[in-house]
């Protein structure tokens, strides 16, 4: 079944699923993780995220791992499903292809020293 | 529970819909919980407009879940030719000209703001048979915008303009017809166009807008009237009942001078009639709402968020 996702995935989806790729997080876990992958420059808040889930989880690319009840709150965790696998190793290799596209042609204007 | 998880709890209560927050607003609660700084008090102005744009998101998931989305093609194919046909005729209106003897003889070329709009819309309809479908959207968005510039330019420049009974039910059935499908019955639109030309003698019969075209506007609600409710019959499902209670806003607005008059302005003014048009809007709207919430009450359990795998207590 071909996931209900749109493609190219928009940067915080893509860093989502990208931290959920490490290990199951809850939802702090995801925020600081997802902090952390984008260098601070996405800083997502909670209303956010969970929508971000919540069309996740429809489409099929998250599933909720597991509950917890930490002081009385209830925390959920996350996993990345084989269809989410799939869509993250479909988006990586897309941006590898065009950062290589890109360094090549940029090698001539900037010189050896651009990786 | 401390005050600030109490406020956030209370902001939660008032924004995100009832089976949503009895599924995650512990979860949501914790999560800005984790965020807090030491000594915070209250949530922050982010978080309130953060808590509001999540609530937002999630009526319109469970709207769309509840199958309003769906719905929407099957409003549009009924709106779209409505909305062309009148347009047909009220071009036939600007264009033919009219000798009677309480004034002098119109002719379309000095009512230009007229003929734009009208013809904006029956471009339209040329859009959808000829063109690739993403430009029937485009051009319904246009010609939405050239119906409400004309109103404040029509009283800047003192040209006139088709009379408001007619534009501002234009405007409801072009928002409407946005939702138009990709690839729908590409006549559809131009049947509306057909029929609108030889019908501006029956829409307008004196040439004008006033007189029967008042009362006339709402033959063609009546007839938008019975083909949703037909489309109900036919299929019987929440879709052709989501498309009717859409289209109940154009078919009152199509109304004004009747139901005006039904609400006991004899001669209905622009005061009556917008008073009238807000009171369509306002009744159609909640009708659509209270649906809605009746429909997602009804089916909770469906679209409540993610079903919990396991549980284990730490």
């Amino acid at each position: 079944m071909v996931p209900d996702v749109e493609t190219p995935l928009r940067e915080p989806t893509f860093l989502i699923l990208t931290a959920l790729a490490g290990e199951p997080l809850h939802g702090y876990g995801l925020i600081a993780e997802v902090d952390r992958l984008s260098g601070g420059r996405v800083a997502l808040r909670p209303g956010t995220l969970y929508g971000a889930l919540d069309r996740l989880v429809d489409a099929g690319l998250v599933s909720v791992a597991r509950e917890e009840v930490v002081d009385s709150r209830l925390r959920r965790y996350y996993r990345l499903s084989d269809d989410g696998t799939a869509v993250l190793a479909e988006e990586t290799e897309r941006m590898r292809r065009n950062v290589e596209a890109a360094t090549a042609r940029l090698r001539p204007l900037l010189g050896p020293g651009l990786a | 529970m401390n005050d600030l998880e109490r406020r956030y709890h209370r902001l939660i209560r008032l924004f995100y819909p009832a089976a949503y927050r009895h599924e995650r607003a512990s979860e949501i609660v914790g999560t800005y919980l984790d965020l807090t700084t030491p000594g915070q008090r209250r949530p922050s102005p982010a978080d309130v407009a953060d808590l509001a744009a999540g609530g937002l998101r999630q009526r319109l998931r469970t709207a769309g879940a509840a199958g309003l989305g769906a719905a929407m093609p099957l409003a549009a194919m009924l709106a779209l030719p409505t909305a062309t046909m009148i347009a047909a005729a009220g071009l036939m209106v600007e264009l033919i000209p009219v000798i009677d003897d309480i004034g002098p003889a119109r002719r379309g070329a000095i009512a230009p703001l007229g003929i734009g709009v009208w013809a904006a819309w029956v471009l339209v309809a040329v859009a959808h048979l000829v063109a690739p479908s993403r430009w029937t959207r485009r051009a319904i968005g246009a010609a939405l915008a050239l119906t409400a510039t004309v109103i404040p330019v029509s009283a800047i420049i003192g040209e006139p303009r088709p009379p408001l009974f007619t534009l501002v039910p234009q405007l409801a059935l072009g928002l409407v017809a946005l939702g138009i499908p990709a690839r729908p019955l590409r006549l559809l639109p131009l049947a509306g166009v057909a029929v609108g030309i030889p019908a501006s003698g029956l829409l307008f019969p004196t040439g004008f807008y006033y007189g029967y075209g008042a009362d006339a506007l709402s033959c063609a609600a009546v007839i938008l009237l019975a083909a949703a409710v037909l489309l109900l019959v036919l299929r019987n499902d929440f879709r052709a009942l989501w498309a009717l209670l859409t289209l109940l806003g154009p078919i009152g607005l199509l109304s004004l001078h009747p139901l005006s008059r039904a609400a006991g302005y004899r001669n209905p003014t622009v005061a009556s009639l917008a008073v009238t048009a807000l009171a369509v809007t306002l009744t159609t709207s909640a009708l659509l709402l209270i649906t809605l919430t009746a429909r997602e009450r009804s089916t909770r359990h469906l679209h409540a968020g993610p079903l919990p795998p396991q549980r284990a207590e730490t």
